[in-house]
């Protein structure tokens, strides 16, 4: 299966409300078969793209290209893609066969194929034996999957989801996840999946785009955006973090990295580009160990099951340090001083 | 053993039941009060309407008057005009405030504010004048009239049927356009924008989405505008151009013929489908929740596209315009000699002495009228809250049975009531307040009960706790939390009973004449210039009514 790189593809797209600038200077190729999440805090203007993309909001600047076509100017009823709503929007007064159908009555499709259509929209969805149902008959989560099948079975060219899991319990959410995961491996889709969640977005998508105040922030696989944030805003977005500011010097043949309160040793390549740095260290990179560069003191622990988070006070500054609890409850407490394994290759970020 | 366990716990809860009612005596005694005041006001005026159509009272049970109904066409006339009038007016409206309400719920352009305003003002006239403006347009001498007659040698008459159905659409349109436009509203916005994801046009959205979600609006507003046009009186009167109509007919038979028993069968054919109507509303249209599934964050409506636009707008214009050339026309009639024939500016009209006294008497009367029901309405907005009364359910709908009841009916029925021992009232203003007090509590009671419904119950316990006993907890705390719900039950009140007729008209005398039975009376004898002028002044004072209203909702903070 040969998948274009620029299936859907947004250009230098603006939106602006009264004042505000909701989507500014967006430029997106996504390809064909691909999972690619919008996250960022509310207001930053993921669900406004989203709806641009799907036609329910005109964008005031810049084009999109579905498949080669040009489809910023059609309405809703003339783009092949299919939206699922945050609320679902199943039309109430109809059976979950009805909603499904709804769509292929449009297209009018004939009436054995409308048929094999719906059968297998629902099969796909597990919704087998639901097809009498009202929606309000039906849990969150099957009513999940009735708006997902109401789209399928279009077989329209990208799925838009608008934060489609944010209504479904912690378990649920799980679940549907992997469902929506195996969609579109099994359909090759290309999918939109709009979320605040961040680990939500880290686990499902190929590649995530965090946005702030309308704008990209970054662009990138999971794991990227997690371990290579291009800013502080990112950083903190995505996952918890430490940053430490703070010089390079050189001693010896070694590198040192030194905040105000302490320092510890890093690679010496990234003290090449400039003397001064923020370094982005997540709580797990942080080990307590006997043979520790850096002394401190534990002020406070949260325990999180399968990891314990200790914040520790190192001359004044205090840092987070993640211990997995490989068994059972971590083993410090309260103002013991321990001893702390800096990484020796954190991320740096550079901002102007 | 069962049953008999069953049956014995229902007897300790409704002796516990009684107990707790006995526990505060001054709010027993409130409500017993109340519920005697709304049997005597409301529940036995309709009942002596019924027995009296069987001649119980005057002589021995007959159904000679339901015969006499059946046989004489003239009569059974009236309920064929009355129903088909009603039937044709509720069609119209509704059709038309589903195309204004489509305009102004999916665009903000500034006609969607100019449609709603002009599609609202109605309300602040009394229910009779656009049968006044129709006959200064349409009547013998009518501008247009004129215009077609000299013009291309046209006749023609807007007295009779047609002439009723269309002051009933305009007078009753805005009952029937706020419930349809707040259901399609209040719609879940993102239904549509999945239908025209979905590939619909808006065409098949709106026949399969939109209207049938709709559906319980569309059915509510349809009900209500039928069970006020059926029971529409000054229209049939003014403009019926001498057409038997259920209400008008029944008014001549009482004061031309002293015809009681007649006059009460036709008040049975107007109260019984009220009743259907009432019953099937409390009991059977509950919200089916269809449109509401899960709220949306911020989406709005699916805007209209051009077709629909289109059509909807050329609709809307027409009609709104229709409504405020009415209104011009009142406003011109009451300044101008005599309208058509001779249009020089006067004041003349406005200086009419037994005018200004029925004006004065309305405005004592209507007020006295609002202070009365506002306070029933929070007392038993109260009461029926919160404490445990035996039969409050029944209370409840006899109360609210007071709003449908057709003034018709309730006038008939207190004149058969107090025209002598025990309450001989006939004649007096009180009377009059009494009349327009007991129709109107239940807007109070249900404002009062949905405020109520608002006001968390902490709020009583923690002035209870503090030390305060059930009556100074609701001086204190109830009272003022309550008087939104006052103000509203007030100002309604006040603003329906100044315009009221259909069933005051029955009960004043000479010296107790109201202005809007004044302009009725100036109405049909086609005194176009007075009634425009009185028209005009009552417009004024209902319009200040709201300003006021708004003014206080202002300066309060609280919406009413």
């Amino acid at each position: 299966m040969s998948n274009q790189s620029n299936y859907l593809a947004l250009n230098n797209l603006y939106k602006y409300f009264d004042k505000i600038t909701a989507v500014n200077n967006i430029s997106i190729d996504i390809e064909q078969g691909e999972l690619i999440s919008f996250i960022g805090p509310s207001g930053c203007g993921k669900t406004t793209l989203l709806r641009i993309i799907g036609g329910f909001h005109k964008q005031d600047e810049g084009t999109i290209n579905l498949d080669g076509q040009q489809i910023d100017h059609l309405p809703p009823e003339e783009r092949s893609t299919g939206m699922v709503f945050q609320n679902y929007a199943l039309f109430p007064h109809m059976s979950v066969f009805k909603n499904v159908e709804y769509g292929l009555k449009v297209e009018k499709v004939k009436k054995e194929e409308r048929n094999r259509r719906i059968k297998d929209a629902l099969a796909q969805v597990q919704l087998e034996g639901y097809e009498d149902r009202k929606p309000s008959e039906l849990s969150g989560g099957q009513q999940q999957r009735v708006a997902i099948a109401r789209c399928l079975v279009l077989q329209p060219k990208v799925l838009l989801l608008d934060e489609p899991l944010s209504n479904l319990d912690a378990n649920l959410r799980m679940i549907m996840r992997e469902e929506i995961r195996r969609l579109k491996e099994e359909l090759n889709l290309t999918i939109i999946f709009v979320t605040h969640d961040q680990e939500e977005a880290l686990s499902i998508s190929d590649r995530v785009i965090v946005l702030k105040d309308g704008k990209i922030q970054q662009l990138d696989r999971p794991d990227n955006v997690y371990n290579q944030p291009q800013n502080e805003f990112v950083a903190n977005f995505v996952g918890h973090t430490n940053i430490l500011e703070g010089q390079f010097e050189d001693h010896d043949n070694k590198t040192l990295f030194k905040t105000e309160h302490f320092s510890f040793e890093v690679q010496s390549k990234f003290s090449n580009s400039s003397k001064n740095g923020k370094a982005v260290v997540r709580p797990e990179r942080i080990s307590i160990m006997p043979n520790g560069d850096v002394e401190g003191k534990i002020s406070k622990i949260v325990y999180n099951g399968s990891f314990t988070r200790y914040f520790v006070l190192i001359s004044g500054e205090e840092i987070m340090v993640d211990d997995f609890n490989a068994h059972g409850l971590g083993h410090y407490k309260r103002n013991d001083p321990i001893k702390l394994a800096f990484p020796t290759d954190p991320h740096f970020i550079n901002e102007n | 053993m069962s049953t008999k366990a069953s049956t014995q716990t229902k007897t300790s809860k409704m002796i516990s039941d009684f107990r707790n009612f006995w526990s505060e005596p001054w709010f027993a005694i409130l409500t017993l009060v109340l519920a005697g005041a709304i049997l005597l006001f409301i529940v036995v005026p309709v009942f002596a309407v019924l027995f009296k159509s069987f001649g119980i009272g005057s002589g021995e049970v007959t159904l000679e008057y339901y015969q006499n109904f059946f046989a004489r066409s003239y009569y059974f006339e009236s309920l064929v005009n009355s129903v088909s009038a009603a039937i044709l007016s509720t069609l119209i409206v509704v059709f038309l405030s589903v195309c204004i309400s489509l305009y102004v719920t999916r665009t903000t352009s500034f006609l969607s504010k100019f449609y709603r305003g002009a599609a609202l003002l109605p309300l602040v006239a009394p229910p009779f004048i656009f049968s006044l403006s129709l006959i200064i347009l349409f009547g013998r001498n009518g501008l247009f009239t004129q215009v077609m007659n000299s013009a291309f040698g046209w006749e023609f008459s807007i007295y009779g049927f047609s002439g009723v159905v269309i002051a009933q659409v305009l007078g009753y349109f805005p009952i029937g356009y706020m419930l349809v436009e707040s259901t399609m509203r209040n719609m879940n916005p993102s239904l549509e924008h999945a239908s025209s994801d979905l590939g619909a046009k808006q065409g098949r959205t709106l026949r399969k989405i939109t209207l049938p979600l709709s559906q319980s609006g569309i059915v509510k507003a349809g009900l209500l505008v039928f069970v006020m046009a059926l029971a529409d009186f000054s229209n049939p009167l003014i403009i019926g151009g001498g057409e038997p109509f259920l209400a008008s007919e029944a008014y001549l038979l009482v004061v031309g013929q002293q015809n009681l028993e007649q006059a009460a069968v036709l008040g049975v054919f107007l109260i019984v489908p009220s009743l259907l109507v009432f019953i099937f509303q409390t009991y059977f249209l509950k919200d089916t929740g269809l449109e509401t599934i899960s709220g949306e964050s911020g989406a709005s409506n699916v805007p209209l596209s051009p077709k629909v636009k289109a059509i909807v707008m050329t609709i809307n214009t027409i009609f709104v315009s229709f409504i405020v050339l009415m209104f011009v026309m009142v406003v011109l009639g009451a300044f101008v000699r005599i309208i058509g024939i001779d249009n020089t500016f006067t004041l003349e009209h406005f200086t009419n002495r037994s005018g200004w006294d029925s004006l004065y008497i309305s405005i004592v009367v209507s007020f006295l009228a609002a202070i009365l029901a506002a306070t029933i309405g929070m007392l038993q907005g109260y009461l029926f809250a919160r404490k445990t009364i035996p039969g409050k359910k029944v209370l409840e709908f006899l109360t609210l049975f007071g709003l449908a009841v057709p003034g018709t009916v309730m006038g008939i029925g207190y004149v058969l009531i107090f025209n002598g021992p025990p309450f001989f009232l006939t004649g007096t203003v009180l009377l009059i307040v009494l009349n327009m007090t007991f129709r109107k509590i239940g807007v109070g009671l249900e404002a009062s009960i949905s405020k109520m419904h608002q006001i968390d119950t902490s709020m009583e316990e923690a002035s209870s706790d503090l030390g305060a006993g059930p009556y100074r907890t609701f001086g204190k705390v109830v009272v003022p939390l309550l008087s939104p719900a006052f103000v509203a039950g007030f100002v309604y009140t006040f603003m329906t009973a100044m315009v009221s007729i259909s069933s005051v008209i029955f009960l004043i005398a000479p010296g107790t004449n109201l202005a809007a039975v004044y302009i009725l009376n100036l109405a049909e004898q086609a005194r176009v210039g007075m009634a425009s002028a009185m028209s005009f002044i009552l417009i004024l004072i209902v319009l200040s009514c709201m300003g006021l209203l708004k003014w206080i909702e202002k300066k309060t903070g609280v919406n009413i």
